[in-house]
């Protein structure tokens, strides 16, 4: 497969309550190095290299011509990603065990990157790491590590190991891949 | 005209909706005008998009590839769709939806025998016309919809832009709790993202603020307590028939069990 037309092959997921679907197998017989699920749980994706499993979360991804357009690319999949996972932690609460003041950073819009200067409310804040040192200007909240939830656009891997982490997405590498 | 201060009203349009089924009337109304109250009415409402899955019985299953070939034709003669193709799942998804009335696609899908990927709507006669023939085509060729099959219903948040408060909003609605059943089902997606925008925060949660869970409307009718239900209709519309069309929808909606695992991965 030439480089211009690499793609993740994208399937339809199933349900919990059902097996899962049969995996895609490359032109010579072989599984792919990554199987990633996404779409709130609804569609996997394999593929051998990153960047093609961030085009299926971002179709036109693998289009892009310069390494600023992807990395402006990666930067929107962040901060789509983090508005969508912070909506889900307050939704999870407890919201109601938050100030006013932190309710407001929790669910406010995020035009502008959070910067409070400790973040110690009892659910966590969903960050990207570009508006923040060592990538951006702003200071990094102090307070519990585990209540800072980080996305990390930097390159196509550390998008979606965050994104894992974050709950977001789930990315799998075939256990006997070199 | 609101179900709670008028519980009669509920149950005239619920004992409407079981007669209907009785006397082997479709049990959910199709409304062609202004069906959904302005949620979705072009230029100012949500736009939204609607995802139709088909099987085939198992004695037309060896003949799916003619089948699914026959219906892309049909739909390409009808003018909803641009070729009288079957395309690879998720096209829509990853080279973009096509605009327009004929922006309709027909993809394969592994697991049932196809479907069917509107394009970008508004609440129009054309498009309910359209969700009535794309229907009306499917079934002309042996098309079923069972509990293999599903749809999903995609509503334009663009409004929410980049605010977590509407998602959470929306998510804490979400979480509590052939034509007309489709239509009804885009206006409940219409009508709960239209909520979130609308509620204020100390509306939240519904319920008398306890969490609606999935599962817990199976023991609500069993004990015939509407309540949770009455309130989540008069949120969401205003106008008697949307009413009445949801009651239709609720009447006929077989409520899960509650699941001792609420994940859907291990």
């Amino acid at each position: 497969m030439s480089e211009a037309n690499r793609a993740a092959v994208v399937i339809r997921n199933t349900s919990a309550a059902d097996r899962p679907p049969a995996m895609p197998v490359k032109v010579d017989g072989s599984l792919y190095r990554y199987e990633m699920i996404f779409s709130g749980g609804g569609s996997r994706a394999y593929a051998d290299e990153p960047d093609e499993l961030v085009g299926a979360l971002r179709p036109g991804y693998d289009a892009l011509g310069t390494p600023e357009e992807r990395r402006e690319a990666r930067a929107r999949i962040a901060l789509d990603a983090q508005v969508r996972a912070q909506a889900e932690l307050a939704a999870a609460g407890p919201l109601e065990e938050c100030t006013p003041e932190e309710r407001a950073v929790l669910l406010g819009g995020r035009h502008v990157p959070p910067a409070p200067e400790e973040w110690a409310a009892p659910v966590p804040l969903v960050l990207v790491t570009s508006f923040y040192e060592p990538a951006g200007s702003l200071p990094r909240p102090r307070g519990p590590e585990e209540l800072q939830v980080w996305l990390d656009p930097a390159d196509d891997w550390t998008l979606l190991t965050s994104l894992h982490a974050a709950g977001t997405i789930k990315v799998a590498i075939l256990q006997d891949s070199p | 005209m609101s179900y709670r201060w008028n519980p009669e009203a509920f149950e005239r349009d619920l004992a409407e909706a079981f007669a209907r089924a009785e006397r082997g009337e479709p049990v959910v109304p199709y409304l062609t005008e202004d069906a959904t109250g302005g949620l979705a009415a072009p230029g100012t409402g949500f736009k939204f998009g609607r995802e139709i899955e088909y099987d085939l019985p198992e004695s037309l299953k060896p003949h799916q590839d003619a089948i699914n070939q026959a219906i892309a034709r049909d739909l390409y003669d009808a003018g909803l769709t641009r070729d009288p193709w079957t395309h690879p799942y998720h096209t829509g998804h990853d080279g973009g939806y096509y605009e327009g009335d004929n922006g309709w696609r027909l993809e394969q899908d592994v697991s049932v025998a196809g479907e069917l990927v509107s394009p970008p709507l508004y609440d129009t006669p054309r498009t309910w016309e359209s969700i009535q023939l794309v229907c009306e085509i499917i079934k002309s060729h042996g098309g079923v919809a069972t509990p293999s099959t599903g749809g999903h219903i995609h509503v334009d948040t663009s409004a929410f832009d980049h605010i977590p408060a509407f998602y959470q909003r929306l998510l804490s609605l979400v979480n509590r709790n052939y034509f007309g059943v489709i239509q009804t089902q885009i206006k409940l997606a219409l009508g709960t993202v239209g909520l979130a925008l609308r509620l204020g925060d100390d509306q939240f949660p519904l319920n008398h603020h306890e969490k609606d869970v999935a599962g817990n409307h199976t023991e609500h009718r069993r004990r015939l307590d509407y309540s949770s239900y009455l309130e989540l209709a008069d949120h969401l519309y205003h106008r008697a028939a949307d009413k009445a069309q949801l009651t239709a929808l609720f009447a006929i909606t077989q409520w899960n069990e509650k699941k001792k695992s609420p994940g859907r991965y291990e």
